[in-house]
């Protein structure tokens, strides 16, 4: 292997590949090949390689390409592992190699030993392999828990990744923050995780100030470390504490991190329809309301239901002119000018015979969770829609409301009896948690489900 | 499974903000149930209404649920808890509907078994009619 070159030859070969002169482009490309090579930072010149595949002349796209393939063969990540690390590698050859590599003996390995283990329910022991093994087994390794994820309980994944966040490899970095992305889309409580997290917005920092080439590892890390923690907003128990924490990040860190934590913590509660946070945050700085703006853009066609003095700061947010309006005007707020829709209307879809308009209706609701007066009026849907016991959206609803539950426990503990309900014992008893029913006569019947 | 618009209707009127809208809602749930229409969909809407603060609805809610389990055989253990909370009720005909109801329901699992400070109070109840349900517990 070459000697190891300095970041500035790095950038200067990255900066040369875009050249007008071919000769000069190969000869960089060339350099930049040999330097990835067996290391595990390989993945960083993919973007550039990426770009040049697409836009260069036909020797340059032909030599990019080629890269490209090497690079995937080389790289100590397991087939579709590369896809999801580099998301944004858009090269179809990267992604037809990545899926035609046959890992060697030894990646299979430290790949397979973890999966064992995760599927085993010893995630200390994959801890242990990502801190001790070198970069390029635990690379391996952490392949092995990605591939998991979906398998085995999300808790157990971000056990395992908790002490890599902060690895001395960035590649395995971010595996790791990615890893905890993952388990917050699987609703896992990342509030334990959430001062490693922030602390990997730091790298937000990069990305203001340097080259898009090169800050591509730092970008993705605060970027998962942002969607992380946006699901701990969401999902985090209590869910004030990590708010808490983040609006501290939003007052008093520099502007990149703050900025950063102000689209996590805006696109979390967003999510759990907590609306006087959003409120908050949009009478903040002006770099503090462009990111909560950008945080509730929908990746969907999703319409926000939310109060009509909310709806009308997102309408103001329009006519402030330049990229800010841009954004406010992408947002999407229910019920057109006014911003406010009745929530029963939303709900009717709960005494639907129709899966559909049934799912729908527990999606529209989601928004609207948190907001105590807008739960208590759709109460008699949600109690219909638990008419339905093949469907648990209702329950989800409940569970994550702030609605006051006593009234709901002898109903909710008669779901624990009835075997029909079988599948959402664990909704139901997370709902019971909240409510103290022990001077109720059945109390002792909780017992026996 | 598709319901029909009257038992759609009887549900949705169970949470009619008149007491007696919500009250003539479970009679007709108790007329379905005992002709064997499968009122299952209405069972955690009528528990809710086992706790309404208007007697006659308790009442009829109570008796739809004895219905479908008397006429029908049906499972009603989601309503258990709800019918232990009302076989205190100071309706006597509510207490004698929850008994029978829970006498019933009892077959599909003993749960009685877990609550003798329960039967022991339904054994007491003043009224014989009640009492002779429970001493069979």
């Amino acid at each position: 292997m070459a000697k190891a070159p300095s970041p500035a030859d790095l950038e200067r070969w990255l900066e040369k590949i875009t050249s007008d002169k071919v000769p000069e482009a190969l000869s960089a490309l060339a350099k930049l090949l040999a330097w990835a090579r067996g290391n595990p930072e390989a993945t960083r010149v993919i973007p550039a390689f990426d770009g040049l595949a697409k836009t260069g002349g036909p020797k340059l796209k032909a030599a990019a390409n080629a890269a490209l393939v090497e690079i995937a063969r080389m790289a100590a990540i397991r087939r579709g592992e590369l896809e999801r690390l580099h998301a944004f590698a858009t090269s179809k050859k990267l992604a037809i190699a990545a899926k035609a590599l046959a890992p060697g003996p030894e990646h299979v390995r430290h790949f397979d030993v973890a999966r064992e283990h995760l599927q085993a329910g010893e995630s200390r022991a994959v801890a242990k392999m990502l801190a001790t093994l070198p970069a390029k087994a635990a690379i391996d390794a952490i392949a092995g828990v990605h591939d998991s994820a979906r398998e085995v309980a999300a808790s157990l994944i971000a056990d395992a990744v908790r002490e890599a966040v902060g690895h001395r490899d960035e590649v395995i970095r971010f595996a790791a923050i990615d890893a905890l992305a993952i388990c917050g889309v699987q609703r896992c409580d990342l509030s334990k995780h959430v001062p490693a997290l922030i602390a990997a917005l730091a790298h937000a920092g990069a990305i203001a100030t340097a080259p898009k080439s090169t800050t591509y590892a730092a970008r993705t890390i605060a970027e998962s470390a942002q969607r992380a923690l946006g699901h701990a907003v969401h999902w985090a128990k209590p869910a004030d504490r990590v708010a808490a924490r983040l609006r501290e990040v939003v007052a008093k860190a520099p502007r990149d991190r703050a900025r950063a934590a102000a689209w996590s913590l805006a696109w979390g509660s967003a999510r759990c329809g907590d609306w006087d946070t959003i409120a908050e945050l949009l009478g903040g700085a002006p770099h503090v309301v462009e990111e909560t703006a950008r945080a509730l853009v929908p990746a969907n066609k999703e319409q926000l239901v939310v109060s009509g003095a909310l709806a009308a700061q997102i309408a103001a947010l329009r006519t402030s002119g330049g990229a800010l309006a841009r954004t406010a005007a992408q947002i999407k707020v229910a019920g057109g000018k006014g911003g406010h829709v009745d929530p029963a209307v939303l709900a009717a879809g709960l005494r639907s015979d129709d899966p559909s308009e049934y799912r729908e209706a527990v999606r529209l609701l989601r928004p609207v969770v948190k907001q105590a007066k807008a739960m208590e009026a759709i109460v008699p849907f949600l109690v219909d829609g638990l008419g339905n016991p093949r469907e648990w959206g209702v329950l989800d609803l409940v569970r994550d409301s702030k609605l006051d539950l006593t009234r709901w426990a002898p109903l909710l503990a008669g779901m624990l009896l009835d075997p029909n309900f079988e599948h959402q014992r664990d909704r139901v008893r997370a709902c019971l948690r909240r409510i103290d029913t022990r001077k109720r006569p059945w109390h002792a019947l909780r017992e026996l489900a | 499974m598709k319901r029909t618009a009257a038992l759609r209707t009887a549900i949705a009127e169970l949470w009619s903000a008149d007491a007696p809208t919500r009250a003539a809602a479970a009679e007709r749930l108790n007329a379905m149930a005992s002709d064997l229409v499968d009122i299952r969909t209405a069972q955690p809407a009528l528990t809710w209404a086992m706790s309404d603060p208007d007697p006659a609805v308790r009442l009829a809610a109570v008796r739809a649920t004895h219905e479908r389990v008397m006429g029908g055989g049906a499972d009603v253990r989601l309503a258990v808890p709800a019918l232990i909370e009302l076989a205190a009720d100071p309706d006597v005909e509510v207490r004698w509907f929850v008994w029978a109801t829970l006498d019933l329901a009892n077959d599909r699992g003993n749960f009685l078994a877990q609550l003798p400070a329960v039967v022991k109070r339904g054994r007491a109840d003043p009224d014989p009619n009640v009492a002779r349900i429970t001493k069979r517990l």
